[in-house]
């Protein structure tokens, strides 16, 4: 099976990560930050290890304020539900994923109101403009998706943050496509919340996700056991453990950890630069086929992460997925959980389907996937 | 040689401390701390083997959320 799903999920996880979870479950299997023998006390110092290499890949100075969570839709969550959002506005993009789309849902109860910006695919400037025109007094927070998970568009994170920054408003990312696959320095992006999933551009196992919190969040979504000031009923005020009730995910974290190194060694710009050529390529095979419909422009390096959609005339994205399945390769159609994104693209009623690329994935791959789309374009005309 | 240790509020602090005042050339590890569970509950404390004054220094210099001191024998 030729993989190329990895805005799901990151296949194959590298050897590293592999070793590592494995080598955790031999040699730390301890409760991190809950007792005093030396093997909790190594396997506190495991996760901790994890979130300085965090805080040194993004560029944040607090370690102690990266708390792991479960994924990115956790993250995302603790954000919306721990800011005790009531009667405010909250602005958003048109390319939303359900991870923010259906907590802000929730938030109506409240009395929040959800405003949505549009994005402009080949004008950063504008959709910059779009969000400034509907933040207002009222306005909250802003939180976005860094990158579409549908077609790959990367947002101006740069400058809605200062626009947030400049207005009074706190800004969270949600950047599931983008930790790891793009540099993300958060000593220059004003974000107060980043969400991050350890297992797509990261290549840490399933199960781990991270929130950098740079400013502070009145609530928790889980109270509990932290380790800490056990004799009170309070939850702790401390980042990370006020956060992070209930035992961590130990083997998930320190392959997290590897993953980090791993993306780290290569090198996430040239990551990006060859997973894009190799996507490239893949848009420029799917334009010159005869009844696939493409619908971005041409994905270029500084604008866009490797992932794209299309569909093929006559055929159901979920019967062209099929069909690519029964070739030999996995790509996910439908709605891929933001149908927001895909009302914008226009395929809201019948989806499209999803080539996302990875660091091992070869050239040779995307030749002979092209000839597979080829063919069944072909055989459905 | 100083017996006292510093009381930290979390096993994120102790590590964070720790690393730091190694860094710094500080003999340093964690303990969990003993003594009064009622006041502070189950704490990690960093043990210096050295100018502990100065190590609390540097702990609070960075942010680092100290409780206090106790010395080794009062557990």
């Amino acid at each position: 099976m030729i993989y190329f799903d990895n805005a799901a999920t990151s296949s194959p996880k590298p050897k590293e990560v592999k070793e590592a979870v494995a080598g955790a479950l031999q040699r730390l299997s301890a409760n991190p930050g809950r007792s005093g023998h030396e093997l909790s006390i190594a396997a506190s110092d495991a996760v901790y290890q994890c979130r300085a290499a965090l805080a040194d890949m993004f560029r944040f100075p607090a370690p102690e304020r990266i708390v792991f969570t479960l994924n990115c839709t956790h993250s995302i969550n603790t954000v919306l539900k721990g800011l005790r959002l009531k009667n405010c506005k909250i602005v958003t993009s048109s390319l939303e994923h359900n991870a923010v789309m259906r907590p802000l849902e929730k938030l109506k109860k409240n009395g929040c109101t959800i405003a949505v910006a549009e994005v402009f695919f080949d004008d950063p400037e504008a959709t910059v403009r779009s969000f400034a025109r509907l933040i207002d007094d009222n306005t909250r927070l802003v939180i976005c998706t860094h990158a579409s998970n549908v077609c790959g568009v990367v947002l101006p994170i740069e400058q809605i943050g200062r626009l947030c920054k400049d207005r009074g408003v706190l800004f969270a990312v949600d950047a599931a496509q983008s930790a790891g696959v793009i540099p993300i320095d958060c000593s220059a992006v004003p974000i107060d919340f980043l969400c991050i999933p350890g297992h797509k551009g990261l290549y840490g196992p399933m199960g781990t996700g991270v929130l950098f919190c740079k400013s502070d969040l009145p609530d928790t979504l889980t109270e509990g056991g932290t380790g800490n000031f056990s004799a009170s009923f309070v939850q702790p005020e401390d980042y990370p453990e006020r956060f992070e009730s209930g035992t961590v995910n130990l083997p998930g974290i320190v392959g997290l950890k590897a993953g980090v190194d791993f993306v780290q060694k290569k090198g996430v710009e040239r990551i990006h630069q060859y997973e894009m050529q190799l996507l490239q390529t893949t848009y420029r095979g799917l334009k010159q086929t005869r009844g696939v419909t493409l619908y971005t422009p041409y994905p270029d390096t500084e604008r866009y992460v490797p992932v794209l959609c299309f569909n093929v005339a006559g055929l159901h994205s979920s019967q062209t997925a099929e069909l690519l399945n029964k070739a030999g390769y996995a790509l996910r159609a439908g709605l891929h959980c933001a149908p927001t994104a895909h009302r914008r693209m226009g395929t809201l009623s019948y989806g499209a389907v999803r080539m996302s690329p990875s660091i091992f994935n070869h050239p040779k791959e995307i030749y002979s996937f092209l000839q597979s789309v080829k063919r069944i374009a072909k055989s459905a005309s | 040689m100083n017996q006292e240790r510093i009381l930290v509020s979390s096993v994120t602090y102790a590590i964070k401390g720790r690393d730091l005042l190694r860094s710094m050339g500080f003999k340093a590890y964690i303990e969990r701390s003993k003594g009064q569970l009622e006041h502070s509950g189950c704490g990690y404390s960093i043990y210096v083997s050295d100018d502990v004054e100065r190590a609390e220094q540097i702990l609070r210099d960075h942010h680092i959320k100290v409780l206090g001191r106790r010395g080794r024998d009062e557990g």
